[in-house]
């Protein structure tokens, strides 16, 4: 009853205004659907229910300093590659908001980040099935022009759930040019954040602490084409709670960022690093990832393409150090290598790897802290993952486009899949990707995709992991209401025979106005699939979908 | 200058809140390593764990450790139930012409209560605490136990169960009282619970494989309180569903441990996937017998208690 007057109260604005034609109302849905059925050969079941459904409606109400919004989630029952506790229908997310002479009050359902999100970030990915948003009350204020205050209290959500934990947190920032009216070449911003969750401690065999703290200082500085930012983050001891000896872990965690870019015309060059322990934060001491409510971006850059992205690096926030660097030049138009309009390069290297010592512990009779200076020479530090490669993005003429990728990556699919040590080892691949475009008259293009990836198996490992694929995508786009495409994987080089298996995937798609249809049949892979570091498995499956989105 | 007040009273304001909101425990962290002995002449809530476990997950070893941490605190307070559900990845058998994993752990009843209880859908090892929090809460990972065991044993008992054996050589008679140490559902007209009760039958002891994601394929582990078979089918028979307090339920069970092996090793062979039969030699010196009585309504176990099946 009270859920249901709460909505009524968020409504009102829109029942009240329907009339004189004030405000606005903007929303968006989206529906997937899928069949499952039986397919022995890569594993894939069928669903019980034949077809599985999620579905989403976005609505917001904005009128002058008011915004109200709320979004319908249904599953019935959701699809294969998400949670199951993800089940039923209803109104998870609600919120108001109001702004008034500086001050931004929101109550219900809210997103946040403080910083880079290393002690805290809610935010929700449809892909990923992750959505942690707070339910509770937050505030932003600046009460003079460049200090940004902001705090909040709440609850964070995990599938329809919220946490018994309470979380409540702080943060301000100080933008040392706009408020001391600095004008010059460099400017500052300084930052902090604190944010501490309260949960009971009904543990009689050790002292758990019922408030663990977690703070944070940033400094953003910009000079010119340079930037810096730096962040240092600290969260107090934050045992699980567990009754085995060695399973509560007292120590601190800690993370260090530091991140450097420098960009002038036709060059750009990017360094990221960070040094991580033990700084996993959840909205409950003794839950599991699903109540992570803090956020490490993975050092790796985002492929696209299939291949790229088969073993895909996740961050490690119990313990990793690794850096992530870039050099984007574009060569400069009419010169040898130019052409006439110009190439585009972008050189990345990236690689983490396990801290000195592994993760810090502290117990009554054992401690062992991480040194982040030690970690830079890597010594007898595990490899997580490394990927050398290079991208080159050309326009040959005015019908046809080419991009090249060639890639060299290590994967440790034992740490990142959290397998048992020496089950699959470091996988070691090698891979080439040519995607060409080509407009054969106005409106109608055709892209091919052909991709190669040759892999190496640890050979002190126990298993082997799935060995050479190719693949290959056609695409045909009639702008702008069509699109067709069909690709094929092939795990030829699978070195159990009976898995050397074809996947293929074929889709259409219709878009007109606000609206896009789109149907598929074909068969999925079991596979890791990740955004930013963030991953989660996926089953293989083989049927048929159909995805509707729409917005007004 | 002004500015730089506000800055400062902010900061300022931001430490405050720092200091007052955490708590930094400084060692020793292990406050206490034993409960207070409990009186045994008078019935005492009690708890049961059924950990959902499997031969080939390597993350279970460390579920089992901690229902063992939680023994050795609580005594015979909390009582544990291995059940290995059929799972593809982790408690399939290997045939029996390899080196290992060929037993088959598998039974009938921890299917039909995963099938009810949606385990192994969110993953091994999970476990639930006297079943609290259907359907949604329910599915608690093994650092989740130790918090809801607390609260359950903090409830006062409704039923006392006593239990009585004298089974030797396969055969034998089981003797269960259940007394109702309260009043229940006197007053209440409608909505009534039925309450259940269950008797199954589990064993320690029995050394197999175990893969570990430490130590790797353990050939000689340990495996305990594994679930081998329930006498009165999974679901149990009604006990009624109102009580005066002192009221009493007794029956007897007769149990020939040959019948029930051979029950499992039939499911084995031609219902389970990949069922090789291997499940017999059960010895009956490492048996227990571990009854409990749950809410129709909600599936909570409100009490259980458990004797060795031969000791008598």
């Amino acid at each position: 009853m009270k859920k249901n007057l709460f909505i009524l109260i968020l409504l009102s604005p829109f029942l009240l205004f329907s009339q004189n034609n004030t405000g606005e109302i903007h929303g968006n849905f989206e529906s997937n659907l899928q069949s499952y059925r039986d397919d022995p050969t890569i594993g894939a079941t069928a669903a019980e229910e034949v077809i599985l459904h999620n579905a989403y409606l976005n609505i917001l109400y904005t009128k002058g300093n008011f915004t109200g919004g709320l979004r319908f989630e249904s599953y019935l029952n959701a699809l294969m590659d998400y949670d199951p506790k993800y089940k039923g229908n209803g109104i998870p997310y609600r919120f108001a908001t109001y702004y008034s002479d500086g001050l931004e009050v929101t109550v219900g359902n809210y997103y946040e980040q403080f910083g880079s999100g290393i002690i805290f970030r809610t935010y929700e990915d449809k892909g990923l099935g992750v959505d942690n948003a707070m339910d509770g009350v937050r505030l932003k204020y600046s009460p003079i022009s460049g200090l940004y205050l902001k705090s909040f209290i709440g609850q964070s959500r995990t599938y329809f759930e919220y946490s018994e934990g309470i979380v409540r947190g702080v943060d301000a920032e100080f933008n040392v040019n706009e408020a001391l009216k600095i004008e010059g070449k460099t400017s500052y911003i300084l930052g902090g954040s604190f944010v501490s969750r309260f949960q009971k401690d009904n543990n009689p065999k050790f002292n758990l602490p019922e408030n663990v703290g977690s703070m944070a200082t940033r400094l953003n500085i910009m000079h010119g084409g340079f930037s810096y930012y730096g962040e240092y983050a600290h969260k107090i001891n934050d045992p699980i709670g567990s009754f085995s000896f060695d399973e509560n872990n007292y120590a601190t965690g800690r993370a260090i960022v530091n991140n450097l870019t420098y960009s002038q015309k036709g060059l750009g060059v990017t360094f990221e690093s960070h040094f991580v322990d033990h700084m996993e934060f959840r909205s409950e001491r003794a839950k599991e990832k699903e109540f992570i409510i803090n956020y490490i971006p993975t050092l790796s850059k985002q492929h696209t393409y299939t291949l790229l992205a088969l073993y895909p690096c996740a961050t490690q926030p119990e313990g990793e150090f690794g850096f992530n660097t870039n050099i984007f030049y574009k060569i400069p138009k009419n010169t040898l290598l130019g052409g006439k309009y110009g190439t585009n390069l972008n050189l990345n290297f990236a690689r983490t790897n396990s801290i000195e010592g592994g993760t810090s512990y502290l117990d009554d009779s054992s401690s062992h802290t991480s040194r982040p200076l030690k970690s830079i020479f890597i010594k007898n530090e595990t490899l997580y993952f490394s990927d050398f490669n290079l991208e080159i993005n050309k326009k040959i003429n005015k019908k046809v486009k080419l991009n090249l990728v060639v890639a060299k990556q290590k994967y440790n699919k034992d740490i990142l899949e959290g397998k048992t040590i020496g089950e699959y080892g470091i996988v070691s691949s090698t891979i080439a990707i040519a995607d060409i475009s080509y407009k054969i008259k106005k409106g109608h293009t055709i892209r091919l995709e052909l991709q190669e990836m040759i892999s190496i198996d640890d050979a002190t490992a126990e298993n082997h992991a799935d060995g050479d694929w190719h693949m290959i995508l056609a695409e045909y786009t009639i702008s702008p209401n069509w699109f067709f495409a069909i690709q094929d994987m092939y795990n030829y080089g699978n070195y159990n025979e009976e898995k050397q298996l074809h996947y293929v995937n074929t889709s259409v798609g219709f878009l007109k106005g606000a609206n896009r249809f789109a149907i598929g049949y074909g068969k999925k892979r079991a596979g890791i699939f990740c955004v930013g570091g963030v991953c989660k498995e996926v089953p293989s499956s083989n049927g048929f979908s159909l995805n509707i989105s729409s917005s007004f | 200058m002004k500015k730089i007040k506000y800055i400062i009273a902010t900061l300022f304001g931001i430490l405050l809140f720092n200091i007052t909101s955490c708590d930094i425990i400084e060692g020793p962290y292990l406050i206490d390593n034993n409960t207070n002995p409990v009186d045994t002449n008078t019935f005492v809530k009690k708890v049961l764990i059924e950990d959902f476990t499997g031969h080939r997950c390597p993350n279970c070893p460390a579920a089992a450790e901690e229902l063992v941490s939680l023994q050795d605190f609580y005594g015979d307070r909390v009582i544990g139930i291995a059940i290995h559900p059929s799972s593809p990845a982790f408690s399939t058998p290997s045939p029996l012409t390899a080196s290992s994993y060929t037993y088959d752990f598998r039974t009938q009843f921890g299917d039909d209560i995963d099938n009810i209880f949606e385990l192994t859908t969110v993953g091994l090892p999970r476990g639930m605490v006297n079943r609290t929090g259907f359907d949604t809460q329910h599915q608690l990972g093994k650092d989740e136990w130790s918090s809801i065991v607390q609260t359950e044993l903090e409830k006062d008992p409704i039923f006392g169960i006593t239990l009585s054996s004298n089974v030797s050589n396969g055969n034998g008679t089981i003797s269960i009282t259940a007394e109702a140490l309260t009043n229940i559902n006197l007053d209440k007209k409608e909505k009534i619970e039925d309450y259940n009760i269950v008797i199954c039958l589990t064993e320690k002891n029995i050394v197999q494989w175990q893969k570990d994601n430490t130590a790797g394929d353990i050939e000689d582990y340990e495996h305990n309180h594994v679930l081998r078979t329930m006498i009165n089918t999974t679901f149990g028979e009604s006990i009624g569903n109102s009580f005066v307090d002192g009221d009493i339920w007794e029956k007897d069970y007769s149990v020939d441990i040959t019948t029930l092996e051979n029950t499992n090793e039939n499911h084995s062979l031609n219902t389970l996937f990949m069922g090789n039969g291997n499940c017999k030699e059960w010895n009956e010196d490492n048996m227990e017998i571990v009854v409990y009585i749950y809410n129709t309504s909600n599936y909570e176990i409100v009490q259980v208690e458990e004797k060795h099946l031969t000791n008598h």
